[in-house]
C-alpha cells in the first residue's frame, strides 16, 4: 500500500513535498502526486506519515489498490 | 536611469474550468499569462527609458515555462530579463516572493545601481498587493502606490512627482529616487513591440537565477516553510440554486415584458417598490 | 499493520512561541480628514463575531491628525460593538503617508499584541496592510469573503477568491500572529449602531518627526464628488455591457437610471474600451456593489463580473443570448434586445412611478 494525494483537493501548497523520506512526491499537472512504487508510508522512518500529518487540505489517504507495504 | 518591473505568469483565469460534475478544478491546459497589472508597469518603464534613455529590466520569480512571459516583456522592448527559479520556492507565499524578489534587485544592483522598480497593482490570481510594499520596506525605498501619473522625474536632484489615486481624491506627491511605485490600471496602452525587439527577444540569452545565486542559503526561510500564510482549500462557488425566473409571454413586445417584470418584482418585493418610489424623481 | 489505518496523530502546525500571549481582535478604522470609511463599521460588525467566538475583546485603532475629531471617530466605533479603541493622533498623521502610519500601526501591534488584525482593501487598506504584514513579518489574506474561527485551533479561516474569482480558497495563517486580513468594501453587512454602547479610549503617544519622513504631500485635489460615481454605496445600479453593441447605446443606461435615480456602472470590456470611467466598473478588478436593485442589460455575467455583483438583494437580467450565464444567478431574466427593452423598462418604471406619486 502507498499513500496518495487526492489531487481534486491538492492546494498545490508544497508542504509534502519536502517531508517525504523517500522523495516520492512530486508536481503533477499543477499540483502534487505520489510514485506509489517509493512510497513506505514511511515505515521504518517515522511512526506517522509525515505527509498526510503536515497536509493543511487533509486530502492524502492510502492508496486501497496498490497492495499493503509489508516492513 | 535603471528600471526594474517585476511581472508575475498567471494562469488566464477566463480558461479556469470547473468540472461540472465533481465541481473541482480542471488545471490542466489553462494558458498561461503576464499578470495584465504588470503591463501597465512594463509601459511605464519603457515610456521613462523613451524620455530619459537608460536601460529596463525584467524580473520574475516562477517556474521555468515563466520564461515564456519574459521573452514577451523582451519583445515589448525590455533590455534584460531575469528568471528567478528554484524547487525550494514552491508553495511560497506574497510575503517569501518579497522576499526573494528583494534578494534579487539586491543582486542586480551590484552590477548596476536601481533608480525605480516597478510592479503592477495587484495579482489576478492572488492579488494581496503586498509584493510591492514587501520589496519597499525590505529595501528601504520610499513607496508610492496606486500611481496614476509620473508628473516629471528629476534626475539630477533624485527627485520624483507622481499623482496617486487615493479614497477619495488624488494626491500629488513629492519623494527622492530611488523608489518602488505599483501603477494603477488603465494609465496607459501597452505597446506593440517592433520588428528587431521580435527577434531580439526570441534569441535573449535569458539569466536563470536560482536560490543560492540570490543569496538565500537556507532552504526553510523560502517555499512553504517560510511562508507564514498555507492555502488549505480551493473550491468552486456554491452556484445560487435557483435559475432567473425569465419573463417568457405570448406577446413578448418590449412594452408587455417590461410592465410584467415590473408587476412580479413589484409583488414578490414589495420593500423595493417603497425603496424605488422613495427615490425616484 | 492492521487493515484500517489509524487517525494518525495530527501534528498540527505550531503556534510559534512568541506569539502564543497574542490575544484580542482589531479593527483598522480607516478616516480620511475626520471622514471615515463605512467599510470600517462593516468590519467591527464582522470583528464582533470573531472576536465572540475566540471570547477576547474587539478593539477598534484610530489613527488620525490632530483635532480630526479622533475621540468622536472612537465613540462611533464603540456604538458599532468596538469595546476598545487605541487613539494615535499627531501632525505628522494627518495625511496619508505609509511611512508614518505603517510605524504607528506596527509598533501598536508590537506592543498591545492582537491576534487578528483586520483593515478595508481601500486603497488606503491595502498599501498599508501589505507595508506591515511585511514589517511584521506575519500572514496577510487580501479581500476576504468570509472570516470564520476553527475551534480546535483558534485558527482564523480566510476564504477569498482566487484565479480571477473562478473559485474560491480558504487560507490560514498557523504560525504566525497577527493573524492579517482585508475585505473589501460592501462584502461584510453593514451592523446596526447602538449609541448607547460605551467603551475605552487607550490614547497612545506616536513619536515621528516631519523632518524624518521623506514622501511629501504637496496637493490634494478631492474629487468633485458631485460627478464622482459612488457604486459601492449606490441603492440602485444600472449596468450596461458589450451586448450594448455600440458606446451611444449606453444612453438608454443612462435614461433608465436617471428616472430611478440610480448610478450606472459596467463591465470590464465596456470600461476597457471607454464607454464609461473607471470607478464605475463593477467586478473582481472593479469595484464590489451590493445595491437593493441591479439592473444588468447586454451583460454576459463572467464569474469576474459576477462576485462583484452578486450580493446584490434583486438582479434582472436582459440578454439576447438565454444560455448567458448571468441567468443561473439572476432573479428576473428577460431574454431579448436590450437596446429595445431597456427604453421599454425606462417608460414602464416612469408610468409606475407618476402612478404611485399620484396616489401616494
Amino acid at each position: 500500500m502507498a499513500y496518495k494525494i487526492v489531487s481534486s483537493q491538492c492546494t498545490a501548497c508544497a508542504a509534502c513535498e519536502s517531508v517525504c523520506p523517500n522523495v516520492a512526491i512530486f508536481p503533477k499537472s499543477g499540483v502534487y502526486a505520489i510514485d506509489p512504487v517509493k512510497c513506505t508510508e514511511c515505515i521504518g522512518h517515522h511512526d506517522e506519515a509525515q505527509c498526510v500529518i503536515d497536509c493543511p487540505a487533509d486530502c492524502i489517504v492510502i492508496d486501497k489498490n496498490v497492495p499493503r507495504y509489508a516492513a | 536611469m535603471h528600471s526594474v518591473v517585476c511581472i508575475k505568469q498567471v494562469p488566464d483565469s477566463a480558461q479556469i474550468r470547473v468540472h461540472p460534475v465533481t465541481n473541482t478544478i480542471m488545471r490542466q491546459g489553462v494558458p498561461a499569462i503576464i499578470n495584465p497589472y504588470d503591463l501597465f508597469a512594463l509601459e511605464e518603464a519603457l515610456r521613462l527609458k523613451d524620455r530619459f534613455g537608460g536601460t529596463v529590466t525584467v524580473v520574475t520569480m516562477g517556474p521555468p515555462m515563466a520564461e515564456a512571459a519574459l521573452r514577451k516583456c523582451l519583445s515589448y522592448g525590455a533590455d534584460d530579463a531575469i528568471l528567478v527559479s528554484d524547487r525550494s520556492f514552491a508553495g511560497s507565499d506574497t510575503l517569501v516572493t518579497s522576499y526573494a524578489l528583494t534578494a534579487t534587485l539586491r543582486k542586480i544592483m551590484e552590477s548596476m545601481p536601481v533608480d525605480l522598480i516597478f510592479t503592477g497593482k495587484q495579482t489576478i490570481d492572488g492579488d494581496t498587493a503586498q509584493v510591492g510594499p514587501g520589496i519597499a520596506k525590505r529595501l528601504d525605498y520610499q513607496l508610492l502606490t496606486y500611481v496614476s501619473k509620473i508628473v516629471d522625474v528629476d534626475l539630477e536632484h533624485r527627485e520624483i512627482r507622481v499623482e496617486r489615486r487615493a479614497e477619495g481624491g488624488v494626491q500629488l506627491l513629492k519623494t527622492t529616487l530611488p523608489c518602488l511605485i505599483t501603477m494603477l490600471e488603465g494609465t496607459n496602452e501597452m505597446r506593440f513591440g517592433d520588428l528587431d525587439d521580435l527577434f531580439r527577444a526570441a534569441r535573449y540569452e535569458l539569466k536563470v537565477w536560482d536560490r543560492t545565486v540570490i543569496g538565500i542559503e537556507d532552504p526553510e526561510t523560502v517555499g512553504v516553510k517560510g511562508s507564514p500564510t498555507v492555502v488549505s482549500k480551493v473550491f468552486a462557488p456554491r452556484p445560487r440554486s435557483q435559475r432567473a425566473e425569465i419573463i417568457d409571454l405570448q406577446d413578448d413586445s418590449p412594452k408587455n415584458l417590461a410592465s410584467t417584470l415590473l408587476a412580479r418584482m413589484f409583488t414578490q418585493h414589495p420593500k423595493l417598490e417603497r425603496e424605488i418610489a422613495k427615490r425616484a424623481r | 499493520m492492521n487493515e484500517q489505518a489509524r487517525k494518525p496523530a495530527r501534528k498540527k502546525v505550531e503556534l510559534d512561541p512568541r506569539f502564543v500571549s497574542y490575544r484580542h481582535v482589531w479593527v483598522f478604522i480607516e478616516s480620511e480628514r475626520g471622514e471615515v470609511h463605512p467599510v470600517s463599521w462593516e468590519l467591527l460588525g464582522e470583528g464582533r463575531k470573531l472576536a465572540d467566538a475566540l471570547n477576547v475583546d474587539l478593539c477598534g485603532v484610530v489613527i488620525a491628525g490632530p483635532g480630526e475629531r479622533g475621540k468622536g471617530i472612537c465613540a462611533e466605533a464603540f456604538g458599532y460593538g468596538a469595546d476598545k479603541c487605541y487613539l494615535l493622533q499627531d501632525p505628522v498623521l494627518a495625511d496619508y503617508r505609509n511611512e508614518p502610519y505603517t510605524k504607528a500601526l506596527t509598533d501598536l501591534v508590537n506592543t498591545y499584541q492582537p491576534e487578528i488584525l483586520m483593515l478595508g482593501a481601500s486603497t488606503l487598506g491595502r498599501d498599508l496592510a501589505g507595508s506591515v504584514a511585511t514589517t511584521l513579518k506575519t500572514g496577510l489574506v487580501a479581500d476576504c469573503t468570509e472570516l470564520l474561527i476553527d475551534t480546535e485551533s483558534r485558527n482564523l479561516a480566510a476564504t477569498r477568491p482566487t484565479f480571477g474569482g473562478s473559485l474560491l480558497c480558504t487560507i490560514l495563517t498557523q504560525r504566525h500572529r497577527p493573524q492579517m486580513a482585508t475585505v473589501r468594501p460592501r462584502v461584510m453587512a453593514m451592523p446596526d449602531a447602538d449609541p448607547s454602547r460605551r467603551g475605552e479610549i487607550v490614547e497612545v503617544p506616536f513619536a515621528m518627526l516631519e523632518t524624518s519622513i521623506i514622501t511629501k504631500v504637496l496637493e490634494y485635489i478631492p474629487d468633485d464628488s458631485r460627478d464622482k460615481p459612488n457604486l459601492p454605496f449606490a441603492d440602485i445600479i444600472v449596468a450596461g455591457g458589450r451586448g450594448l453593441k455600440k458606446p451611444e447605446n449606453f444612453a438608454l443606461v443612462w435614461d433608465l437610471a436617471r428616472v430611478l435615480g440610480a448610478e450606472v456602472g459596467g463591465s470590464r470590456p465596456v470600461v476597457q474600451a471607454g464607454w464609461i470611467e473607471l470607478d464605475r466598473q463593477v467586478g473582481q478588478s472593479g469595484k464590489t456593489v451590493r445595491p437593493k436593485l441591479y439592473i444588468a442589460a447586454g451583460i454576459s455575467g463572467a464569474i469576474q463580473h459576477r462576485v462583484g455583483m452578486d450580493g446584490a438583494d434583486v438582479i434582472v437580467a436582459i440578454n439576447s443570448d438565454p444560455k448567458a450565464p448571468i441567468f443561473d444567478f439572476a432573479h428576473y431574466g428577460i431574454v431579448g434586445n436590450a437596446m429595445t427593452v431597456l427604453p421599454a423598462l425606462t417608460e414602464a418604471f416612469k408610468a409606475h412611478l407618476a402612478q404611485a406619486r399620484k396616489a401616494g
